[in-house]
């Protein structure tokens, strides 16, 4: 992972965006919505070794390669989520961004709920 | 990761800036509205297909 070229690249967009700001902000914005796009892709690209290192644990672990899945989708989730809210919180939308978050919560406490609810079997067996 | 974009965004947007100054100057502010969306779709035509695909690659990613 060469840090200096994503360094760089950043530097570029802010100088970029901030020129682009002072005369007319929306071209900032999509600019800056640019770089973010590109940096997130190029580190995703970097990512996709660790999912399939933290799903090939799972293989070791009785049941436990559909509890990583969930965790990885959770993951996800929050990652599409918080990208999106940021975004629109950057052009001024409080508004959207916290129903997006909130949208992301949501989304992550019905992935969770399979998992209580075997929990609780588990409890139940015990009694 | 292609700095070439961020370029021809920077370009785009201080031309389409500076017609849009020079049409509102000379009395035509209708055209400088059109200018200014005609650059921006331009733009985000440029920009759609990085969306789509950050859109692929969380999904084939996280599996969702």
């Amino acid at each position: 992972m060469d840090v200096q070229r994503l360094i760089l690249f950043g530097m570029v967009a802010a100088v970029f965006a901030l020129v682009l700001k002072s005369m007319k902000s929306e071209w900032g914005q999509l600019l800056s919505l640019a770089a973010a796009l590109m940096i997130a892709l190029y580190l995703l690209e970097l990512c996709k070794e660790a999912g399939d290192f933290l799903l090939g644990i799972g293989r070791y672990v009785e049941n436990a390669s559909s509890y990583l899945r969930i965790l990885l989708k959770a993951v996800g989730i929050t990652y599409l989520c918080e990208f999106t809210a940021n975004l629109s919180r950057d052009t001024g939308n409080s508004l959207i961004a916290g129903q997006i978050e909130l949208c992301g919560k949501i989304a992550v406490l019905l992935l969770g709920i399979p998992i209580l609810a075997s929990l609780l079997q588990v409890l139940e067996g015990y009694l | 990761m292609s700095i070439a974009l961020l370029f021809k965004m920077a370009a785009v947007g201080i031309l389409v800036t500076i017609l849009s100054q020079i049409l509102k100057n000379s009395g035509r502010d209708e055209y400088s509205f059109f200018v200014g969306l005609g650059g921006l779709i331009l733009i985000l035509t440029w920009l759609v297909p990085y969306i789509s695909a950050l859109f692929d690659t969380v999904e084939a990613l996280f599996q969702l």
